[in-house]
């Protein structure tokens, strides 16, 4: 029964991490209204990025459960961001689209 | 004593029922990660075009869509935290209401594409055919991601509902709670994608 309860976060982390992913969402939209040129998708994304790493970390107990399974997600996401890497190079390298 | 509890459960293994979870998901992830590819490189081809159709969204709408499903996030997360110490009208209260909030969030989805629809931006209708180019993108992708997503949202509140029923009949108690465990992974995974979603189409102009 031991290892039931050494997972819990209490009631109120969750709510004081709620808090924080709704300030996160106030501040991407804050930096929209912005105009930061090309600027603006990268910090979107960095911020879009940070909640992710947040619901992860706790939400989705990541930081709490065995490593095994935050190894298992960042060879998942090497692997998407392999994808990434390859089909921009791919594209931004042809000479011939419309 | 060890002896009972292994011949009452004789198949039980929670680490790697969740890890199973976790390998599903990984192919929801590229699933939708495929589609935002496909989104950064139809962007990227046609920028223009991507800003004029993300300045048609509502802003709004997208706002408080994303409070509520995050909103949801928190509350099946509690209530899995609220099984684990045995209490279980609590856990059952805060799944009903992670299954209201999506109801909600479905409600401001239907509105959202029935305004589009009647400015004739649906998908397959003449007026659609004579977008430009890159906002035809725009559209069909918006309205095939969000549409792939608002399914992901039905298949979680169903997969929450099942879990409520297990509650309340005690399949699922405080000393085995994996499968709600996993129903709150599907949440949160869903809840990732619209925190992509939302900024990419609405925000990013």
């Amino acid at each position: 029964m031991e290892k039931t309860h050494k997972n819990t976060l209490n009631y109120k982390a969750y709510i004081f991490i709620w808090v924080a992913l709704m300030e996160l969402t106030i501040l991407s939209v804050a930096a929209s209204t912005v105009d930061f040129k090309a600027l603006a998708v990268g910090i979107a994304l960095f911020i879009a990025l940070t909640k992710s790493f947040i619901v992860g970390s706790y939400f989705m107990h990541l930081k709490f459960d065995s490593k095994i399974i935050t190894v298992m997600v960042l060879i998942t996401l090497f692997v998407f961001l392999t994808f990434i890497i390859l089909t921009f190079v791919d594209y931004s390298f042809r000479t011939s689209i419309v | 004593m060890e002896q009972v509890i292994t011949h009452q459960h004789p198949h039980r293994d929670d680490e790697a029922s969740k890890m199973g979870m976790w390998l599903f998901l990984f192919t929801e992830l590229l699933l939708f990660g495929g589609l935002f590819l496909v989104f950064s490189i139809y962007r990227y081809m046609n920028q223009k075009a991507f800003a004029a159709g993300g300045h048609e969204l509502d802003v709004f709408i997208g706002t408080v869509n994303t409070i509520i499903l995050i909103t949801s996030s928190m509350t099946i997360a509690v209530s899995i935290a609220a099984i684990q110490q045995d209490k279980k009208k609590l856990s059952i209260s805060l799944m009903v209401l992670t299954i209201f909030l999506a109801i909600i969030f479905l409600i401001n989805k239907y509105f959202e594409w029935a305004h589009k629809f009647e400015h004739g931006l649906a998908p397959g209708t003449d007026s659609f055919l004579h977008l430009p180019k890159g906002e035809a993108l725009f559209f069909l992708l918006y309205f095939f991601m969000t549409g792939l997503h608002a399914l992901h949202v039905i298949a979680g509140s169903v997969f929450i509902g099942v879990i409520i029923f297990k509650v309340k009949n005690g399949t699922i108690n405080s000393t085995n709670f994996v499968q709600h465990e996993n129903a709150g992974l599907y949440w949160h995974l869903v809840d990732i994608i619209w925190i992509f979603l939302f900024p990419l189409f609405y925000l990013v102009h």
